[in-house]
Protein backbone atom coordinates (compact mmCIF):
# COMPACT_ATOMS: atom_id res chain seq x y z
CA UNK A 1 0.00 0.00 0.00
CA UNK A 2 1.20 3.40 -1.16
CA UNK A 3 0.15 6.68 1.06
CA UNK A 4 0.33 10.28 0.48
CA UNK A 5 0.49 13.02 2.86
CA UNK A 6 -0.81 16.39 2.01
CA UNK A 7 -0.50 19.17 3.83
CA UNK A 8 -4.49 21.01 4.32
CA UNK A 9 -4.11 24.94 2.87
CA UNK A 10 -0.16 24.64 3.56
CA UNK A 11 0.68 28.26 3.16
CA UNK A 12 -2.16 29.34 4.85
CA UNK A 13 -1.75 26.68 7.63
CA UNK A 14 1.88 27.89 8.11
CA UNK A 15 0.99 31.83 8.84
CA UNK A 16 -2.37 30.30 10.99
CA UNK A 17 0.32 28.38 13.07
CA UNK A 18 1.92 31.31 14.34
CA UNK A 19 -1.22 33.50 14.70
CA UNK A 20 -3.58 32.30 16.73
CA UNK A 21 -5.97 34.79 16.28
CA UNK A 22 -6.54 33.61 12.47
CA UNK A 23 -8.25 30.85 13.97
CA UNK A 24 -11.34 31.01 12.13
CA UNK A 25 -10.47 33.93 9.97
CA UNK A 26 -10.48 32.95 6.19
CA UNK A 27 -6.66 33.54 4.90
CA UNK A 28 -5.28 34.18 1.58
CA UNK A 29 -1.74 34.06 0.43
CA UNK A 30 -0.67 36.33 -2.43
CA UNK A 31 1.87 34.88 -4.98
CA UNK A 32 5.40 37.57 -5.86
CA UNK A 33 5.25 40.72 -6.05
CA UNK A 34 1.40 40.22 -4.16
CA UNK A 35 -0.05 39.70 -7.72
CA UNK A 36 -2.23 36.69 -7.49
CA UNK A 37 -3.82 34.52 -4.85
CA UNK A 38 -1.83 31.09 -4.46
CA UNK A 39 -3.43 29.91 -1.28
CA UNK A 40 -6.76 29.88 0.42
CA UNK A 41 -8.03 28.61 3.66
CA UNK A 42 -11.15 26.44 4.18
CA UNK A 43 -12.94 29.58 4.78
CA UNK A 44 -12.05 31.88 2.14
CA UNK A 45 -12.52 29.26 -0.45
CA UNK A 46 -16.25 28.87 1.10
CA UNK A 47 -16.49 32.48 0.52
CA UNK A 48 -15.76 31.51 -3.25
CA UNK A 49 -12.38 33.06 -3.68
CA UNK A 50 -10.94 31.56 -6.50
CA UNK A 51 -6.73 30.58 -7.04
CA UNK A 52 -4.52 32.36 -8.28
CA UNK A 53 -7.01 35.37 -9.16
CA UNK A 54 -5.30 38.53 -9.16
CA UNK A 55 -5.63 40.41 -6.14
CA UNK A 56 -7.31 44.07 -7.41
CA UNK A 57 -10.38 41.38 -8.47
CA UNK A 58 -11.28 40.23 -4.80
CA UNK A 59 -10.06 43.44 -2.95
CA UNK A 60 -13.39 44.54 -2.66
CA UNK A 61 -14.53 40.85 -1.52
CA UNK A 62 -11.61 40.55 0.94
CA UNK A 63 -12.99 43.79 2.58
CA UNK A 64 -16.61 43.09 2.85
CA UNK A 65 -15.77 39.62 4.40
CA UNK A 66 -12.53 41.03 6.23
CA UNK A 67 -10.19 38.12 4.42
CA UNK A 68 -7.00 38.41 5.97
CA UNK A 69 -3.75 38.59 2.65
CA UNK A 70 -0.53 37.69 3.71
CA UNK A 71 2.68 38.05 0.92
CA UNK A 72 4.15 34.50 0.56
CA UNK A 73 6.79 33.81 3.44
CA UNK A 74 8.81 31.65 1.44
CA UNK A 75 11.24 31.59 4.31
CA UNK A 76 9.09 30.09 6.40
CA UNK A 77 6.88 27.67 4.49
CA UNK A 78 9.96 25.96 2.96
CA UNK A 79 11.17 25.68 6.93
CA UNK A 80 7.90 24.13 8.17
CA UNK A 81 8.22 22.02 4.48
CA UNK A 82 11.33 20.42 5.96
CA UNK A 83 10.40 19.82 9.64
CA UNK A 84 7.35 17.97 8.33
CA UNK A 85 9.32 16.14 6.24
CA UNK A 86 11.65 14.99 9.23
CA UNK A 87 8.36 13.99 10.99
CA UNK A 88 7.25 11.83 8.18
CA UNK A 89 10.35 10.05 8.44
CA UNK A 90 10.03 9.44 12.29
CA UNK A 91 6.66 7.01 11.25
CA UNK A 92 7.00 6.22 7.48
CA UNK A 93 11.09 4.46 6.40
CA UNK A 94 10.21 4.76 2.79
CA UNK A 95 9.50 8.56 1.87
CA UNK A 96 9.39 10.06 -1.95
CA UNK A 97 9.04 14.05 -0.96
CA UNK A 98 7.26 14.97 -3.95
CA UNK A 99 6.37 18.96 -3.32
CA UNK A 100 6.81 21.35 -0.77
CA UNK A 101 3.32 20.04 1.12
CA UNK A 102 3.38 16.36 -0.55
CA UNK A 103 4.93 13.15 0.55
CA UNK A 104 4.36 9.89 -0.55
CA UNK A 105 5.10 6.98 1.68
CA UNK A 106 5.12 3.18 1.81
CA UNK A 107 2.32 1.42 3.70
CA UNK A 108 4.07 -2.24 2.99
CA UNK A 109 3.82 -4.39 5.69
CA UNK A 110 1.37 -2.39 8.10
CA UNK A 111 -1.17 -4.92 7.15
CA UNK A 112 0.04 -6.80 9.50
CA UNK A 113 -0.97 -4.67 12.03
CA UNK A 114 -3.48 -2.33 12.68
CA UNK A 115 -3.38 0.31 9.33
CA UNK A 116 -5.98 2.52 9.94
CA UNK A 117 -4.80 2.74 13.65
CA UNK A 118 -0.72 3.41 12.59
CA UNK A 119 -1.45 5.80 9.78
CA UNK A 120 -4.40 7.62 12.13
CA UNK A 121 -2.27 8.08 14.75
CA UNK A 122 0.71 9.17 12.31
CA UNK A 123 -1.35 12.13 10.53
CA UNK A 124 -1.97 13.19 14.00
CA UNK A 125 1.32 13.52 15.39
CA UNK A 126 2.36 15.18 12.29
CA UNK A 127 -0.25 17.36 12.47
CA UNK A 128 0.27 18.54 15.99
CA UNK A 129 4.19 18.64 16.40
CA UNK A 130 4.36 20.81 13.01
CA UNK A 131 1.50 23.39 13.99
CA UNK A 132 -0.14 22.00 10.20
CA UNK A 133 -2.51 19.92 9.81
CA UNK A 134 -2.17 16.90 6.99
CA UNK A 135 -4.37 14.57 5.53
CA UNK A 136 -3.15 11.20 4.48
CA UNK A 137 -4.65 8.56 1.66
CA UNK A 138 -3.66 5.25 1.21
CA UNK A 139 -4.26 2.70 -1.46
CA UNK A 140 -2.65 0.42 -3.25
CA UNK A 141 -1.30 2.30 -5.89
CA UNK A 142 0.05 6.03 -6.06
CA UNK A 143 -2.95 7.56 -8.38
CA UNK A 144 -5.31 5.37 -6.16
CA UNK A 145 -3.92 7.24 -3.00
CA UNK A 146 -4.45 10.76 -4.26
CA UNK A 147 -8.61 9.82 -4.83
CA UNK A 148 -8.13 8.05 -1.08
CA UNK A 149 -6.74 11.99 -0.09
CA UNK A 150 -9.67 14.15 -2.00
CA UNK A 151 -12.07 11.84 0.09
CA UNK A 152 -10.40 12.04 3.18
CA UNK A 153 -10.35 15.66 2.90
CA UNK A 154 -14.10 15.93 1.73
CA UNK A 155 -15.59 13.66 3.38
CA UNK A 156 -13.63 12.70 6.27
CA UNK A 157 -12.06 16.26 7.60
CA UNK A 158 -11.73 15.71 11.31
CA UNK A 159 -10.71 12.24 10.85
CA UNK A 160 -8.05 13.10 8.22
CA UNK A 161 -7.62 9.29 6.78
CA UNK A 162 -8.86 7.48 4.00
CA UNK A 163 -7.91 4.01 3.10
CA UNK A 164 -8.93 2.20 -0.05
CA UNK A 165 -8.68 -1.29 0.81
CA UNK A 166 -11.74 -3.13 -0.26
CA UNK A 167 -13.03 -3.30 -4.55
CA UNK A 168 -16.38 -1.72 -3.10
CA UNK A 169 -13.77 1.22 -1.74
CA UNK A 170 -11.98 1.27 -5.04
CA UNK A 171 -15.19 1.14 -7.21
CA UNK A 172 -16.79 4.16 -5.41
CA UNK A 173 -13.52 6.35 -5.23
CA UNK A 174 -13.52 5.72 -9.48
CA UNK A 175 -17.40 6.85 -9.46
CA UNK A 176 -17.27 10.21 -7.50
CA UNK A 177 -13.94 11.43 -9.20
CA UNK A 178 -14.32 13.08 -12.40
CA UNK A 179 -11.10 12.49 -15.01
CA UNK A 180 -9.81 16.37 -14.46
CA UNK A 181 -9.23 15.27 -10.54
CA UNK A 182 -6.94 12.29 -11.85
CA UNK A 183 -2.94 13.04 -10.89
CA UNK A 184 -1.29 12.62 -14.25
CA UNK A 185 -4.27 13.56 -16.39
CA UNK A 186 -4.35 17.71 -17.82
CA UNK A 187 -6.54 19.17 -19.52
CA UNK A 188 -6.19 19.11 -22.79
CA UNK A 189 -6.35 15.20 -22.50
CA UNK A 190 -9.46 15.66 -20.54
CA UNK A 191 -10.99 16.85 -23.65
CA UNK A 192 -10.16 14.60 -25.68
CA UNK A 193 -11.23 11.73 -23.01
CA UNK A 194 -14.78 13.55 -22.99
CA UNK A 195 -14.97 12.93 -26.69
CA UNK A 196 -14.63 9.18 -26.65
CA UNK A 197 -17.60 9.51 -23.24
CA UNK A 198 -14.91 8.87 -20.84
CA UNK A 199 -15.99 11.32 -18.11
CA UNK A 200 -15.49 9.68 -14.87
CA UNK A 201 -12.16 7.74 -13.23
CA UNK A 202 -14.84 4.91 -13.31
CA UNK A 203 -15.00 5.39 -17.09
CA UNK A 204 -10.94 5.49 -17.62
CA UNK A 205 -10.29 2.42 -15.53
CA UNK A 206 -12.15 0.33 -17.85
CA UNK A 207 -10.62 1.11 -21.16
CA UNK A 208 -8.23 -1.24 -23.00
CA UNK A 209 -4.74 -0.28 -21.86
CA UNK A 210 -3.60 -0.85 -25.25
CA UNK A 211 -5.60 1.48 -26.54
CA UNK A 212 -4.90 4.05 -23.58
CA UNK A 213 -1.11 3.89 -24.78
CA UNK A 214 -1.98 3.87 -29.14
CA UNK A 215 -4.07 6.65 -28.82
CA UNK A 216 -2.83 8.95 -26.07
CA UNK A 217 0.77 8.55 -24.22
CA UNK A 218 2.19 5.15 -22.39
CA UNK A 219 1.25 7.84 -19.33
CA UNK A 220 -1.94 7.65 -19.65
CA UNK A 221 -1.96 3.68 -19.79
CA UNK A 222 -0.24 3.64 -16.74
CA UNK A 223 -2.79 5.86 -14.96
CA UNK A 224 -5.08 2.91 -16.42
CA UNK A 225 -3.25 -0.11 -14.45
CA UNK A 226 -2.91 2.59 -11.14
CA UNK A 227 -6.70 3.10 -11.40
CA UNK A 228 -7.52 -0.38 -11.88
CA UNK A 229 -5.43 -1.05 -8.62
CA UNK A 230 -2.38 -2.58 -10.17
CA UNK A 231 0.60 -0.49 -9.07
CA UNK A 232 3.07 0.68 -11.88
CA UNK A 233 4.48 4.09 -10.90
CA UNK A 234 7.18 3.33 -7.52
CA UNK A 235 8.02 5.39 -5.44
CA UNK A 236 11.42 7.39 -5.91
CA UNK A 237 12.95 6.88 -2.78
CA UNK A 238 16.77 8.47 -4.01
CA UNK A 239 16.58 12.24 -4.96
CA UNK A 240 18.29 12.63 -8.24
CA UNK A 241 21.72 14.16 -7.48
CA UNK A 242 21.58 18.16 -7.54
CA UNK A 243 23.42 19.44 -10.68
CA UNK A 244 22.07 23.39 -10.20
CA UNK A 245 20.83 25.87 -7.86
CA UNK A 246 18.82 28.43 -9.61
CA UNK A 247 17.30 32.01 -8.20
CA UNK A 248 15.26 33.75 -10.53
CA UNK A 249 12.98 36.77 -9.52
CA UNK A 250 10.92 39.39 -10.84
CA UNK A 251 11.50 43.06 -9.88
CA UNK A 252 8.40 44.90 -8.16
CA UNK A 253 9.16 47.74 -10.51
CA UNK A 254 10.40 47.44 -14.18
CA UNK A 255 14.15 48.33 -14.59
CA UNK A 256 15.78 50.15 -16.87
CA UNK A 257 19.35 50.59 -15.26
CA UNK A 258 22.39 48.60 -15.03
CA UNK A 259 23.27 49.23 -10.99
CA UNK A 260 19.87 48.43 -9.52
CA UNK A 261 19.73 44.88 -11.20
CA UNK A 262 23.56 44.69 -10.64
CA UNK A 263 22.47 44.88 -6.96
CA UNK A 264 19.81 42.71 -7.31
CA UNK A 265 21.65 39.99 -9.12
CA UNK A 266 24.20 40.10 -6.14
CA UNK A 267 21.63 39.76 -3.68
CA UNK A 268 20.36 36.72 -5.26
CA UNK A 269 23.36 35.13 -6.09
CA UNK A 270 24.50 35.67 -2.05
CA UNK A 271 21.25 33.58 -1.57
CA UNK A 272 21.94 30.69 -4.66
CA UNK A 273 25.82 30.51 -2.48
CA UNK A 274 24.62 30.26 0.86
CA UNK A 275 22.32 27.14 -0.28
CA UNK A 276 25.13 25.98 -2.09
CA UNK A 277 27.47 26.18 1.12
CA UNK A 278 24.22 24.51 3.01
CA UNK A 279 24.29 21.71 0.96
CA UNK A 280 27.85 20.78 1.24
CA UNK A 281 28.60 21.94 -2.83
CA UNK A 282 31.15 24.06 -5.20
CA UNK A 283 29.82 25.80 -8.18
CA UNK A 284 31.98 25.41 -11.19
CA UNK A 285 30.30 27.69 -13.33
CA UNK A 286 27.77 30.43 -13.15
CA UNK A 287 24.72 31.38 -15.74
CA UNK A 288 22.86 34.61 -15.93
CA UNK A 289 20.05 35.80 -17.79
CA UNK A 290 17.84 38.94 -17.89
CA UNK A 291 14.04 39.27 -19.12
CA UNK A 292 12.09 41.76 -19.86
CA UNK A 293 8.04 41.33 -19.75
CA UNK A 294 7.48 38.54 -21.80
CA UNK A 295 3.39 39.41 -21.40
CA UNK A 296 3.59 43.08 -22.83
CA UNK A 297 2.54 43.21 -26.57
CA UNK A 298 3.67 46.82 -26.72
CA UNK A 299 7.35 46.99 -25.42
CA UNK A 300 10.70 45.39 -27.09
CA UNK A 301 11.88 42.09 -25.87
CA UNK A 302 15.25 40.74 -24.97
CA UNK A 303 15.59 37.45 -23.61
CA UNK A 304 19.80 37.39 -23.23
CA UNK A 305 21.83 34.73 -21.12
CA UNK A 306 25.63 34.53 -20.65
CA UNK A 307 27.84 31.12 -18.91
CA UNK A 308 30.69 31.40 -17.51
CA UNK A 309 33.25 28.96 -15.88
CA UNK A 310 35.25 29.99 -12.50
CA UNK A 311 38.84 29.79 -12.03
CA UNK A 312 38.11 27.08 -9.36
CA UNK A 313 35.05 25.40 -8.32
CA UNK A 314 34.00 27.52 -5.05
CA UNK A 315 31.40 28.35 -2.89
CA UNK A 316 32.98 31.85 -1.70
CA UNK A 317 30.20 34.34 -2.20
CA UNK A 318 32.23 37.77 -2.91
CA UNK A 319 33.81 35.72 -5.86
CA UNK A 320 30.70 34.35 -7.67
CA UNK A 321 29.23 37.88 -7.33
CA UNK A 322 31.84 39.38 -8.89
CA UNK A 323 31.51 36.53 -11.58
CA UNK A 324 27.51 36.92 -12.17
CA UNK A 325 27.91 40.93 -12.27
CA UNK A 326 30.78 40.52 -15.29
CA UNK A 327 28.25 38.27 -16.96
CA UNK A 328 25.48 40.66 -16.48
CA UNK A 329 27.59 43.70 -17.86
CA UNK A 330 28.08 41.38 -21.48
CA UNK A 331 24.55 40.61 -21.81
CA UNK A 332 22.81 43.78 -19.84
CA UNK A 333 21.79 46.44 -23.00
CA UNK A 334 20.35 49.87 -22.52
CA UNK A 335 16.51 50.97 -23.36
CA UNK A 336 14.68 47.63 -22.22
CA UNK A 337 12.01 47.47 -19.69
CA UNK A 338 13.73 44.49 -17.67
CA UNK A 339 11.03 42.32 -15.63
CA UNK A 340 13.45 39.54 -14.05
CA UNK A 341 16.94 38.61 -13.61
CA UNK A 342 18.23 34.89 -12.78
CA UNK A 343 21.15 33.19 -11.89
CA UNK A 344 21.85 29.47 -11.68
CA UNK A 345 25.54 27.82 -10.34
CA UNK A 346 25.93 24.77 -12.40
CA UNK A 347 28.53 22.01 -12.18
CA UNK A 348 28.07 21.54 -8.80
CA UNK A 349 30.58 19.51 -6.80
CA UNK A 350 30.37 17.84 -3.37
CA UNK A 351 33.03 20.31 -1.58
CA UNK A 352 35.10 17.48 -0.20
CA UNK A 353 36.07 14.94 -2.96
CA UNK A 354 39.09 16.01 -5.39
CA UNK A 355 41.54 18.44 -5.44
CA UNK A 356 40.44 20.88 -6.96
CA UNK A 357 41.90 24.01 -4.47
CA UNK A 358 45.48 22.55 -4.98
CA UNK A 359 46.84 25.56 -6.04
CA UNK A 360 44.53 28.02 -3.81
CA UNK A 361 44.80 26.28 -1.20
CA UNK A 362 46.28 29.43 0.77
CA UNK A 363 44.35 31.97 -0.25
CA UNK A 364 40.97 28.87 -0.08
CA UNK A 365 41.75 28.53 3.78
CA UNK A 366 40.92 32.39 4.76
CA UNK A 367 38.23 32.27 2.35
CA UNK A 368 36.86 29.41 4.39
CA UNK A 369 37.08 31.10 7.62
CA UNK A 370 35.72 34.38 6.14
CA UNK A 371 32.47 33.08 4.86
CA UNK A 372 32.21 30.65 8.12
CA UNK A 373 31.87 33.62 10.49
CA UNK A 374 29.94 35.60 7.89
CA UNK A 375 27.29 33.06 7.81
CA UNK A 376 27.08 32.66 11.65
CA UNK A 377 26.94 36.76 12.13
CA UNK A 378 24.18 36.49 9.19
CA UNK A 379 22.58 33.42 11.30
CA UNK A 380 22.49 34.97 14.47
CA UNK A 381 21.68 38.31 13.14
CA UNK A 382 19.20 38.24 10.32
CA UNK A 383 19.86 37.72 6.69
CA UNK A 384 23.07 40.11 4.88
CA UNK A 385 24.30 41.93 8.42
CA UNK A 386 27.51 41.27 6.74
CA UNK A 387 27.51 41.62 2.43
CA UNK A 388 29.08 42.72 -0.27
CA UNK A 389 28.93 45.79 -1.18
CA UNK A 390 27.83 45.05 -4.60
CA UNK A 391 24.16 43.76 -2.69
CA UNK A 392 23.76 47.69 -1.81
CA UNK A 393 21.30 48.75 0.32
CA UNK A 394 17.88 50.37 -0.65
CA UNK A 395 16.79 47.70 -2.68
CA UNK A 396 14.17 49.61 -4.79
CA UNK A 397 14.23 46.49 -7.47
CA UNK A 398 12.73 44.36 -4.49
CA UNK A 399 9.70 41.97 -4.70
CA UNK A 400 6.62 44.01 -3.60
CA UNK A 401 5.90 42.18 -0.22
CA UNK A 402 3.61 44.50 1.76
CA UNK A 403 2.36 42.36 4.17
CA UNK A 404 4.62 39.22 4.74
CA UNK A 405 5.00 38.20 8.08
CA UNK A 406 7.88 37.65 10.16
CA UNK A 407 10.18 34.70 9.82
CA UNK A 408 9.31 33.66 12.92
CA UNK A 409 11.51 30.04 12.59
CA UNK A 410 14.54 31.27 11.02
CA UNK A 411 15.44 35.12 12.52
CA UNK A 412 15.66 35.58 16.62
CA UNK A 413 14.11 39.41 16.05
CA UNK A 414 11.19 37.34 14.95
CA UNK A 415 10.31 34.91 17.02
CA UNK A 416 6.70 34.45 18.41
CA UNK A 417 5.73 36.82 21.19
CA UNK A 418 4.40 35.25 24.42
CA UNK A 419 2.41 37.24 27.27
CA UNK B 1 41.74 18.42 4.13
CA UNK B 2 43.45 21.84 3.71
CA UNK B 3 42.11 23.26 6.55
CA UNK B 4 45.07 20.65 8.62
CA UNK B 5 49.00 21.44 8.16
CA UNK B 6 50.51 18.71 7.62
CA UNK B 7 52.46 17.49 10.34
CA UNK B 8 56.28 16.42 9.97
CA UNK B 9 57.07 15.59 13.55
CA UNK B 10 54.98 13.34 15.98
CA UNK B 11 51.51 13.12 15.39
CA UNK B 12 49.08 14.84 18.06
CA UNK B 13 48.65 12.62 20.71
CA UNK B 14 45.08 13.93 21.61
CA UNK B 15 44.18 13.08 17.89
CA UNK B 16 42.50 9.89 18.58
CA UNK B 17 40.62 11.59 21.96
CA UNK B 18 39.06 14.02 20.16
CA UNK B 19 34.99 14.47 21.04
CA UNK B 20 32.27 16.68 19.46
CA UNK B 21 32.06 19.77 21.25
CA UNK B 22 29.01 20.02 23.74
CA UNK B 23 25.90 21.78 22.18
CA UNK B 24 23.04 23.36 23.31
CA UNK B 25 21.30 22.20 20.72
CA UNK B 26 21.60 18.81 22.13
CA UNK B 27 20.68 19.95 25.86
CA UNK B 28 17.65 22.20 25.10
CA UNK B 29 16.63 20.56 21.73
CA UNK B 30 15.30 17.05 21.94
CA UNK B 31 13.02 16.59 18.76
CA UNK B 32 14.33 19.71 16.74
CA UNK B 33 11.73 19.20 13.94
CA UNK B 34 8.77 20.38 16.68
CA UNK B 35 11.08 22.78 18.56
CA UNK B 36 10.11 26.60 18.29
CA UNK B 37 11.51 29.73 19.89
CA UNK B 38 9.46 32.25 21.21
CA UNK B 39 10.22 35.18 23.45
CA UNK B 40 8.17 36.29 26.74
CA UNK B 41 6.72 39.96 27.17
CA UNK B 42 5.20 40.71 30.26
CA UNK B 43 5.64 39.90 33.86
CA UNK B 44 2.96 36.53 34.24
CA UNK B 45 5.80 33.99 35.04
CA UNK B 46 7.83 36.52 37.41
CA UNK B 47 7.37 34.51 40.47
CA UNK B 48 9.47 31.77 38.60
CA UNK B 49 12.15 33.59 37.40
CA UNK B 50 11.22 33.94 33.82
CA UNK B 51 10.85 37.82 32.76
CA UNK B 52 10.16 39.84 29.64
CA UNK B 53 12.83 39.49 27.25
CA UNK B 54 13.89 35.79 28.07
CA UNK B 55 13.79 33.26 25.19
CA UNK B 56 11.51 30.02 25.90
CA UNK B 57 12.21 26.86 23.99
CA UNK B 58 8.77 25.38 23.22
CA UNK B 59 7.97 21.54 22.25
CA UNK B 60 5.31 20.88 20.57
CA UNK B 61 5.79 17.19 19.88
CA UNK B 62 4.96 16.72 23.97
CA UNK B 63 1.73 16.55 25.78
CA UNK B 64 0.80 18.68 28.25
CA UNK B 65 0.79 17.28 31.91
CA UNK B 66 -0.25 18.57 35.08
CA UNK B 67 2.02 21.09 35.78
CA UNK B 68 3.41 21.75 32.98
CA UNK B 69 4.40 25.27 32.05
CA UNK B 70 2.19 25.78 28.21
CA UNK B 71 2.36 28.02 25.72
CA UNK B 72 -1.39 28.55 24.55
CA UNK B 73 -3.09 30.48 22.26
CA UNK B 74 -5.93 32.02 24.24
CA UNK B 75 -8.30 34.26 22.28
CA UNK B 76 -6.17 35.04 19.31
CA UNK B 77 -2.95 35.58 21.25
CA UNK B 78 -0.21 33.24 23.02
CA UNK B 79 0.19 33.23 26.48
CA UNK B 80 2.38 30.87 29.07
CA UNK B 81 0.30 29.56 31.66
CA UNK B 82 0.76 26.96 34.31
CA UNK B 83 -1.56 23.87 33.43
CA UNK B 84 -3.28 22.61 36.21
CA UNK B 85 -5.44 19.50 36.45
CA UNK B 86 -7.10 19.03 39.45
CA UNK B 87 -10.02 16.79 39.78
CA UNK B 88 -11.86 18.78 42.02
CA UNK B 89 -11.20 22.09 40.39
CA UNK B 90 -10.80 20.85 37.08
CA UNK B 91 -8.30 22.27 34.32
CA UNK B 92 -7.50 25.66 35.33
CA UNK B 93 -4.29 28.24 33.66
CA UNK B 94 -1.97 29.70 36.49
CA UNK B 95 -0.03 32.26 36.13
CA UNK B 96 3.65 32.67 38.04
CA UNK B 97 2.09 35.99 39.59
CA UNK B 98 0.31 36.86 42.40
CA UNK B 99 -1.47 39.46 40.77
CA UNK B 100 -2.82 37.23 38.23
CA UNK B 101 -6.07 35.29 38.67
CA UNK B 102 -6.11 31.90 37.85
CA UNK B 103 -8.48 31.45 34.63
CA UNK B 104 -10.58 27.90 33.97
CA UNK B 105 -11.14 26.65 30.87
CA UNK B 106 -14.81 26.63 30.82
CA UNK B 107 -14.29 30.60 30.76
CA UNK B 108 -12.44 30.36 27.62
CA UNK B 109 -14.15 30.84 24.35
CA UNK B 110 -11.03 29.92 22.06
CA UNK B 111 -8.58 27.89 24.14
CA UNK B 112 -5.70 25.68 22.59
CA UNK B 113 -2.57 24.22 24.02
CA UNK B 114 0.45 25.10 21.40
CA UNK B 115 3.17 23.51 23.30
CA UNK B 116 5.10 22.38 26.07
CA UNK B 117 8.28 24.57 27.69
CA UNK B 118 11.05 23.19 28.26
CA UNK B 119 13.96 25.43 28.61
CA UNK B 120 14.52 29.07 29.17
CA UNK B 121 17.13 31.00 27.81
CA UNK B 122 18.42 34.21 30.02
CA UNK B 123 20.96 36.93 29.23
CA UNK B 124 21.79 36.90 32.82
CA UNK B 125 24.99 39.14 31.91
CA UNK B 126 23.29 42.04 30.41
CA UNK B 127 20.82 41.77 33.41
CA UNK B 128 23.07 42.11 36.15
CA UNK B 129 22.27 45.57 36.40
CA UNK B 130 18.80 44.69 38.05
CA UNK B 131 19.91 42.75 40.84
CA UNK B 132 20.51 45.30 44.00
CA UNK B 133 23.43 43.28 46.08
Amino acid sequence: MIGIIDCNNFYASCERNFMPSLNGVPVVVFSNNDGAIIARSEEAKELGIDMAVPIFEVKKLMKVYNIKGFSSNYTLYGDMSKRIKYIIRKFFSEVEDYSIDESFVSCKGFEYRDLFSYVKDARDKISHWSGVPVTIGVAPTKTLSKLANRIAKKKFRAIGVYIIDSEEKRIDALHTTDIKDLWGVGRRITVRLNKFNIYTAYDLSKVDTDWAKKNFSVVLQRTVYELQGISCIPLELVEPAKQNIASQKSFGIFQTEFEPMAEALANYTARVAEKLRRQGFVAGGITVWLGTNNFSKTDKQYFPEISTVCDVPTDYTPYLIKRAVEGLKVIYRKGYLYKRVGVMLTDLRNNYDGTQNLFHSNSRDKEIEIIRRMDRINRLNGRDTIRSAQQGFNHEWKMRQETLTPKYTTRLSDIIIIK
Amino acid sequence: MFLSTIQCGFPSPAEDYLEEVLSLDDICISNPASTFLGRVSGSSLKDICIYSGDIVVIDKSLTAVHRDLVVCAIDGEFNAKILHIDPLQGIRLLSANSEFAPIEIKELTDFRVWGVITFVIQDIKNRSNDWHY
